[in-house]
């Protein structure tokens, strides 16, 4: 199954500020698109616009084609099966284990696994992204950072998206466990047919020269070339000042 | 001076006690629409077999049920004790002293066994479904759920719904057992009156309506307690709502519980 993402002209506002202004994004089947921006400069809100979980105040959101804003609840649902999403925070589920977390997309995916297959697959999984068995019991208020990460990586693997949506995968995390992720992220893409938009303040840190990188600056969304560019031809003195007007 | 300060009193009241009706009916609203949900998720196409909703089920049993037994219990002694000492010592005076089967049928199984016992689970479960589902928002697992494509209301509020509504039904028959009992030590203590007597006049008294009308109070409140915690604790937006959301689980739970057994008292003895 592919997944085609498209953002037509979004918008979107908290009170008197505008968080994105008029972005465009398109995303075909396959393709990488990783952006950065200050904190705070609304990635995270980009991202749940794009998984459907806020509505934008302008503009469209397009999967395969159709418009998500008026779509029900229900069709999100199903739709969003073929979709595996890391949080910022991590997002599991606080009385589930380890174990049970993974798991959980596979046991409301609609597929009829039985509960050896569910073993199997969630296994190998935690055995690809270092997880021990000493973890896999544990709940998540007894995880490290790095082991929180982890788990939140391989529940959105599990289900094997079509569309990976990664905010801020790597934060808080050793450079050990950051390649280890990248690694095992980039060996799933590399498979073929699955996006990858991901939000990071290291654009670098996804190791593919065909992906495409963005830069959020003040709601929109720049190349991250042209945005590198306008700061580095600003002299010492006025970058402060462009900083501070930001 | 005087009049305009009445006339500002009188429209800060009128204000706010509209402002309060018009929550009240957002609230009413925001629950039946809860409940739609609810009921639509347990038979709508698409829902997912895997999901382990029985053991969710049992989870809510066990912290609403069963961990309220000795809280229910005791309640039941002293409410059942108190309702037969009163009943013993002041219905002879009145020369209907023989009726006191009747009166703890109407005051027990009736009234007192699904309200107490609401009020205990309001109490105990219903604030703590609120924060819970409120922490859950917080912490964006609601969110994690969604994007997985599973249904919040069929993961969280399904299960607390059905564990409620029959942890309310078994506490509610516990409670009157336990209050028939304690009450018959207090009128054996008091009155020495036989045990085959009691028993007699409490069954006698005892008719099915009353048990039907019991158990349809216990299905109300406990959805009502089930469907108001869990609103509130889904409306929560930042951690600052979250105590909020369980003070408002808590006073909605028992206004609504109050309103409805009222309703169904009307129905029950008026219609």
């Amino acid at each position: 199954m592919s997944f085609n993402l498209e953002l037509r002209k979004v918008s979107f506002w908290r009170g008197e500020n505008t968080i994105l202004d008029g972005v465009d994004l398109t995303l075909p089947p396959g393709s990488v698109a990783v952006f950065g921006g200050r904190s705070g400069g609304g990635k995270s809100t980009l991202l749940e616009l794009c998984a459907g979980l806020a509505k934008p105040h302008g503009g469209a959101v397009l999967w395969n084609g159709d418009d998500i804003t008026d779509m029900s609840r229900y069709d999100l649902y199903g739709r969003r099966k073929s979709m595996g999403y890391v949080f910022q925070g991590h997002a599991l589920i606080a009385n589930h284990s380890a174990f049970d977390n993974i798991a959980l997309p596979l046991k409301c995916g609609g597929e009829d696994l039985d509960s050896d297959d569910i073993e199997k697959r969630v296994r190998s999984l935690m055995h690809k992204l270092g997880i021990g068995r000493d973890i896999e019991k544990r709940f998540p208020e007894a995880l490290s950072v790095a082991q929180l990460r982890c788990v939140a990586v391989a529940r959105a693997l599990i289900n094997e998206p079509a569309l990976l949506i990664l905010d801020e995968p790597f934060s808080g995390v050793d450079p050990v466990t950051t390649s280890m992720i990248v690694g095992v992220l980039h060996g799933y893409w590399k498979r073929g047919g699955v996006s990858v938009l991901m939000a990071s303040h290291s654009l670098g840190a996804w190791p593919e020269h065909s992906a495409q990188r963005f830069m959020l600056n003040n709601g929109r969304l720049e190349p991250a070339t042209e945005a590198f560019a306008k700061i580095r031809n600003l002299r010492h003195n006025q970058r402060y000042e462009h900083y501070a007007r930001q | 001076m005087l009049k305009e300060h009445a006339k500002k009193g009188f429209n800060h009241v009128a204000s706010g006690t509209w402002k309060r009706l018009a929550g009240l009916w957002h609230t009413a609203a925001g629950m039946a629409g809860l409940l739609f949900d609810t009921v639509y998720a347990a038979f709508r196409k698409g829902r997912t077999p895997n999901l382990s909703l029985l053991s969710q089920i049992n989870r809510q049993i066990l912290y609403t049920g069963v961990e309220a037994f000795w809280l229910v219990g005791s309640i039941a002694v002293l409410c059942g004790s108190a309702i037969i000492l009163v009943a013993m010592f002041n219905m002879p005076k009145i020369g209907v002293g023989e009726y006191f089967g009747k009166i703890l049928v109407i005051a027990l199984v009736d009234e007192l066994g699904p309200f107490a016992t609401s009020l205990v689970v309001v109490g105990r479960s219903g604030t703590a479904l609120a924060t819970y589902i409120g922490t859950m928002r917080v912490s964006r697992e609601v969110d994690a759920l969604e994007v997985m494509g599973i249904d919040p209301i069929q993961f969280i509020v399904q299960p607390a719904f059905v564990g409620i509504v029959a942890s309310v039904i078994c506490l509610n028959l516990y409670f009157i057992t336990i209050a028939i009992c304690g009450g018959l030590v207090v009128a054996w203590l008091s009155t020495g009156v036989p045990i085959g007597i009691y028993f007699g006049r409490v069954l006698d008294a005892l008719q099915f309506k009353d048990a039907a009308v019991s158990i349809l109070k216990s299905v109300a409140f406990g959805t009502i307690v089930a469907l108001t915690s869990s609103y509130y604790g889904l409306s929560v937006r930042n951690v600052r709502m979250v105590p909020i959301a369980a003070i408002s689980a808590v006073v909605g739970s028992m206004f609504f519980t109050i309103a409805v057994n009222l309703l169904l008292s009307v129905g029950y003895y008026v219609l």
